[in-house]
């Protein structure tokens, strides 16, 4: 299990998180939700180690996360980030390929280029291959990086162990068909043995997609369970501030959430 | 950004190919810049006097104390400057990074210009013990000395991040040139003239034994500077990312300044300032091989080799029996060559 226990991170007088309580077992799909500045991204940076708490810790298959090193960590947990800061021209295969740094030791280079080409099958890069890194769309970008990710936690998973992966944002700027596609791969990959922890702004994928959800305001969580518990009328006009409900109830269509014509609550 | 996003050519065959070519021809330029310059010498000749004992003595001195060590000195050096110009431009993810950028080579500067002008007054007790060798080794000690000054800063909060490194490395640079200004202001008419020699960089005069700890350090730094490209390579993601991936960051970027301030100190500490290969090899060979440091930086240690030499040649030969200071060639014949590059790659884009 990838746990939080009592996270709280302020910087300065400014309370980015405080207190949460949080984890993601094996097998399945967390997602955290919430408005802007609510503190999801903290909570993702504070999970990941990249954030220092000023209180409470991160355990990771029973071991507090300062405990593991680096590499060591690179094999437990992949984290796909918001933005890439990447300007040289790469290939988009060597972009992949440099998920292998953490396993050189453990896989042979044969095993380790099989699973990069798995990983670029399963986010359709694969005829990006040869391309350069610099000159892809935005969404091809975030394709190649999901890649890299889903590439470095494969040698974990498939020897069986507990490995996370920690998506930030990863459908930011997708179109339709590969938000569902990325967010099918993310369940692909719980499916393999992963725990999954995914921020999403899109509430109706979170719905879709989700085991549990966290929703965070103001760096606190204000509801925790199933997608029905969290996204009732009562927390998405509190927090959000929108009139809008869940509908789960049609055959054949995932859940979506419907906004009333009267938008916005506080009018 | 310029010639950043495009490669030329990115097939494996050619990369794998380019540095064992690029080393046969450094071979070549090697023998052929033995036996080039003002007594004629011929290929046959060169090889004899490097292989078996001469009756000729002159040649044998042109050769052996002369050109050899000029010609090591100036393959090592410009090996030296690229690979560690490729890795200030990783460092910094930055193509426009160079040694110069953050005041390392401005510190040499400092050293070699405090020795020339106050060697006869502030600094005769050194001057007088290290006699020739003087100017070298105060370039050397200012230029290490300016680099702790500039990791100390760059390290405050134990994080040592590149803004913090590049903010500092700039302000000391500023320092650094003022206290040379007014080094240059004080100084009488014989200093001056050294003085600008220096800094428009020569590779001429040095003996085997002086340039010995020079090339000694450069090829350690860039060996060690090897070890790292894979890291490297993933650096360029992101600090954050690469982190992720399992690399120690912070130790990463102290391990390049580190080889960089040191190769670059000893380079420039014999040299003078060449300007210009540590930013234009490391360029052309990720034009030609990509970004991968696994093949940029020894293509980039051969490059530069090639680059220095070919110029060194140009500069002893081009106006006998005077010669042109080598960083002026480096300019004139880098700067035009680039353009040629850049321009090829527009093309290739369309």
């Amino acid at each position: 299990m990838l746990i939080g226990n009592q996270l709280s991170v302020k910087i300065k007088h400014k309370t980015l998180l405080d207190n949460i309580d949080f984890y993601v077992k094996p097998n399945e799909i967390v997602v955290i939700i919430g408005p802007n500045g609510a503190g999801k991204s903290s909570l993702m940076k504070a999970l990941s180690g990249d954030l220092p708490l000023s209180g409470g810790t991160v355990n990771i298959n029973q071991r507090e996360l300062n405990e593991y090193s680096l590499l060591e960590l690179a094999k437990l947990r992949a984290v796909l980030t918001q933005s890439y800061e990447l300007d040289f021209p790469f290939t988009v295969n060597e972009v992949v390929d440099m998920a292998h740094f953490s396993h050189q030791e453990q896989c042979t280079q044969a095993t380790l280029k099989q699973f990069s080409n798995d990983a670029m099958k399963a986010v359709g890069i694969t005829h990006l291959a040869q391309q350069c890194f610099t000159q892809l769309s935005g969404g091809e970008k975030q394709r190649t990086q999901l890649a890299r990710v889903l590439c470095q936690l494969q040698p974990s998973l498939t020897q069986q162990k507990n490995a996370y992966l920690l998506i930030d944002e990863p459908t930011a700027s997708l179109d339709l068909y590969h938000q569902y596609e990325v967010m099918n791969q993310a369940v692909t990959t719980a499916k393999q043995g992963a725990g999954v922890v995914a921020v999403l702004h899109d509430l109706s994928l979170a719905a879709s997609f989700a085991d549990r959800i966290y929703m965070l305001d103001k760096g606190k969580v204000v509801a925790h369970g199933s997608p029905e518990e969290v996204l009732t009328q009562r927390h998405l006009s509190n927090v959000y501030n929108i009139n809008a409900k869940l509908q789960t109830d049609i055959e054949d269509v995932l859940p979506h959430i419907m906004v009333a014509e009267k938008t916005l609550t506080n009018i | 950004m310029l010639a950043l996003g495009n490669r030329l050519l990115a097939q494996q065959r050619i990369r794998v190919l380019s540095i064992p070519v690029l080393f046969i021809i450094c071979i070549l330029v090697f023998f052929i810049a033995l036996s080039q310059g003002g007594v004629v010498i011929t290929l046959r000749e060169t090889m004899l006097m490097l292989t078996q004992p001469v009756d000729d003595q002159l040649k044998h001195a042109i050769i052996w104390q002369i050109r050899l060590p000029r010609i090591l000195l100036s393959m090592v050096v410009g090996a030296g400057l690229a690979t560690c110009g490729a890795a200030m431009q990783a460092l910094f993810r930055n193509p426009l990074a160079d040694p110069g950028l953050i005041g390392i080579a401005s510190g040499a500067a400092l050293g070699a210009v405090a020795t020339i002008v106050l060697g006869t007054s502030l600094f005769a007790n050194f001057s007088d013990n290290l006699g020739y060798y003087a100017v070298p080794v105060g370039a050397f000690l200012s230029c290490i000395a300016v680099c702790m000054f500039i990791y100390r800063l760059g390290a405050q909060d134990g994080r040592f991040t590149i803004v913090s490194l590049l903010l500092a490395g700039i302000a000391v640079n500023a320092i650094v040139n003022a206290i040379i200004g007014i080094l240059t202001l004080v100084s009488n008419e014989q200093q001056l003239r050294d003085l600008t020699f220096w800094s428009m960089g020569s590779l001429a005069g040095n003996h085997l034994a002086m340039i010995m700890p020079t090339l000694g350090i450069i090829i350690g730094c860039c060996i060690g500077l090897l070890r790292l490209s894979k890291p490297l390579n993933v650096y360029l993601l992101g600090e954050a990312q690469a982190k992720h991936v399992g690399i120690n960051v912070t130790k990463l970027k102290k391990q390049v300044f580190i080889y960089t301030a040191l190769c670059t100190a000893a380079a420039v500490a014999i040299t003078g300032v060449i300007s210009f290969v540590g930013l234009i090899v490391p360029h052309i060979m990720r034009l030609i091989l990509g970004p991968d440091h696994r093949y940029l930086l020894p293509a980039c240690m051969l490059g530069g080799a090639l680059m220095l030499s070919l110029a060194d040649l140009f500069a002893r030969t081009i106006m006998l029996p005077a010669e042109v200071p080598i960083g002026l060639i480096t300019s004139a014949i880098g700067g035009p060559f680039f353009l040629i590059m850049l321009l090829k790659t527009y093309q290739g884009a369309k």
